[in-house]
């Protein structure tokens, strides 16, 4: 249990500047005996785009409903742009939400839907047709107005609802998983397509996703939940690329992990010993003896035929498995030793990409390349 | 080959009429029932609406005199429009009753939702006489309330409005028609996601306006047809108005009976049960207009 980090919001040099958008400190929230949040401190910034990342029960969910204010947390308090809203209904707070499943009300048409937090508000008719107008011309459904939500499409619905919550302006735009239910390609184009909106508004989105490739391509953060906590978090290519966890790494792309122990620390690098082999990473503070798994992404690791490739402080000889044929790519799986496989993926146009299964082949990666991970 | 095409023909051709008969042959048996067992006898009386009877005897000859005696005669419209009332009295209370309890099953009482259902049910089958003399021994002289506020000493004598009088008709109605007004409207219920009203909430609606704006006009189809029930069934009723009723719960049911019954005038009675039902369809077609049209 000590892997986990403790999150430091009391960190009080980092919030210097500004306020944060959201500020989350200690939040607890439980369902008889599952606890769904289980002490999740955690600041977002404004203007940011943070994911919530986890596999399905980790909390996600809930903590964004905590936020909006659909769950109330046992413990903990929820901070919005410096103002206490722990104890505020849902229509008292500066925030929107995005539902996985649109949430549009059937009996009204897409103005209507749009227009809705406006019309509360009694606004002018004239500037609800107008800011619906705008609303609509944002998302790319110019002209949809007066279509009943029925009848509109997956991605359309979900431009809908996005629209509907964009317009009031929010400070914080909540979205849960919105682009779950639409299909790979459309997914993708609205990833780009919420991206560029958000940094259009400048609006801070929390986004929950379980999805990682998602939370890399849109996100200037990702929190990474799991159980219930805050494992880690940081900016993508920090969280791909030294992840925390054993979780982390498995979670957040593909990575061969392998478990050894630590038998040489070194000035420049350490050495584990895995099944007989020893491989080297990064120096560190891991105490002889102790167990570790190392973390590789298939992508850092590179084949040759020959030994004749750039020099690679782990290289190891061993025969292909699998020849994976991806289009882009190439992956190999290697079996260094009996019972250890490695993954290593090759652009489609490397010279190692014709080699093909049984061939012996060298297996090499750079200390760097490494990640060490206590094993839990 | 040119038997083989042939039989491809036949067969598409078979599928096709299938699928044009198909749907007509599964009315089929519903329509024959409601034909013969109602809407004949429906005309047949209708026609006798327009006849006369002599020395007990119906005559063929036709008159809207019926039409005219019953619309002019004050006992029959105060019977008409006392109908009405004790109806329409009695179908806003059940569904003052049955909404918050269908609502209370959808969305707070989840866990107990079938339970409850089921209670629903058996109340909807147990029997409807029961129930009359349930509340005949409830509101009685010497029944339960009487009683108790006797032997309490609140009251020397027993309160003998209560049975016999409009709010008795009205009790006893409310009581047998609950279960039947929650069904439509706990199935409307269905159409209402908890994700539909937090989306709502979350764009500013308080709870009240989140109902009025998502919740309500939603269940509204659900609505009108629970009072559509419970309305046609109360101002159709002449058991309960005859047994607890009095003089100030009576209804045009009984006087049909007795028309039809007692003086065996039947092209009155017809006419009297004809003018009942416009009424009950002008009534169920306004609530309508009006509930669309205010309720969105």
């Amino acid at each position: 249990m000590g892997a986990v980090p403790r999150r430091v919001a009391e960190n009080e040099t980092s919030a210097g500047d500004a306020e944060p958008s959201i500020r989350l400190v200690g939040v607890t929230k439980r369902f008889g005996e599952t606890q769904a949040v289980a002490g999740v401190s955690l600041e977002i910034r404004r203007g940011e785009f943070l994911s919530l990342l986890g596999p399905s029960g980790c909390g996600k969910t809930t903590l964004l409903r905590v936020i909006a204010g659909f769950e109330r947390q046992d413990s903990g308090e929820v901070w919005i742009h410096g103002r206490e809203v722990s104890r505020l209904p849902p229509e008292k707070r500066p925030v929107n939400t995005v539902f996985q499943r649109y949430a549009l009300f059937p009996h009204k048409n897409v103005a209507e839907n749009v227009g809705f937090a406006l019309e509360l508000k009694r606004r002018p008719k004239d500037e609800i047709r107008e800011r619906v107008e705008e609303m609509l011309a944002l998302v790319r459904l110019e002209g949809f107005e007066s279509r009943p939500v029925q009848s509109l499409s997956g991605g359309q619905a979900q431009r809908v609802a996005l629209a509907r919550s964009l317009i009031t302006r929010p400070d914080v735009l909540l979205l849960d998983e919105p682009l779950t239910a639409l299909d790979l390609k459309l997914r993708k184009a609205m990833q780009l397509e919420l991206r560029t909106i958000q940094q259009e508004l400048g609006t801070t989105f929390a986004y929950v996703t379980h999805d990682q490739e998602e939370a890399l391509v849109m996100s200037d953060r990702i929190a990474v939940m799991n159980e219930g906590r805050v494992v880690q978090e940081g900016a993508p290519s920090e969280i791909y690329e030294r992840p925390a966890s054993v979780f982390a790494s498995h979670f957040i792309g593909e990575a061969n992990l392998l478990a050894g122990t630590v038998v040489e620390r070194g000035e420049t690098d350490t050495v584990v010993e895995v099944d007989g082999l020893r491989i080297r990473g990064p120096a560190g503070d891991l105490p002889l003896e102790s167990g570790v798994v190392v973390s590789v992404r298939p992508e850092r690791v590179r084949l040759d035929a020959s030994g004749q490739g750039e020099p690679a402080e782990n290289s190891f000889r061993g025969s292909i498995r699998h020849r994976i044929f991806l289009g882009h790519s190439i992956r190999y799986v290697v079996e260094i030793a009996p019972d250890v496989l490695v993954t290593a993926q090759i652009g489609a146009d490397d010279a190692m990409a014709g080699a093909s299964t049984g061939d012996e082949i060298e297996v090499t990666w750079r200390t760097s390349s490494s990640t060490l991970l206590p094993s839990s | 080959m040119a038997n083989v095409e042939l039989d491809a023909a036949a067969v598409v051709l078979s599928r096709r009429a299938r699928e044009r008969w198909f749907p007509a042959l599964q009315l089929a048996p519903v329509a024959a029932f409601l034909t013969i067992f109602f809407v004949i006898p429906l005309g047949i009386f209708l026609v006798y609406s327009f006849w006369i009877t002599r020395r007990y005897e119906l005559v063929a000859d036709w008159t809207v005199a019926s039409y005219s005696e019953a619309l002019h005669e004050p006992a029959y419209r105060r019977l008409l429009w006392n109908t009405l009332l004790v109806a329409a009295i009695a179908s806003a209370c059940t569904l003052a009753i049955a909404y918050p309890f269908a609502y209370a099953i959808h969305f707070r009482l989840r866990r107990y939702r079938e339970p409850l259902l089921f209670l629903v049910l058996l109340a909807l089958f147990s029997g409807y006489l029961v129930k009359i003399y349930a509340w005949k021994t409830i509101l009685g002289n010497r029944g339960f309330i009487n009683e108790a506020l006797l032997r309490l000493g609140l009251i020397d004598d027993p309160l003998s409005f209560l049975l016999y009088s409009r709010p008795a008709a009205v009790v006893t109605f409310v009581n047998f028609l609950v279960p039947l007004a929650v069904l439509p409207i706990y199935a409307s219920l269905q159409n209402v996601a908890d994700e539909q009203v937090e989306a709502a909430r979350d764009l500013g609606a308080r709870g009240l306006a989140a109902f009025r704006r998502i919740t309500l006009p939603l269940t509204r189809d659900g609505l009108l047809v629970a009072f559509a029930f419970t309305f046609i069934i109360a101002a159709g009723d002449y058991v309960t108005p005859q047994l607890v009723g009095g003089t100030s719960g009576a209804m045009i049911g009984k006087a049909v009976v007795s028309t039809f019954g007692v003086t065996f005038n039947w092209p009155l009675g017809s006419a009297l049960a004809f003018l009942t039902l416009l009424a009950v369809v002008l009534v169920l077609v306004g609530t309508r207009k009006l509930v669309t049209r205010t309720v969105r």
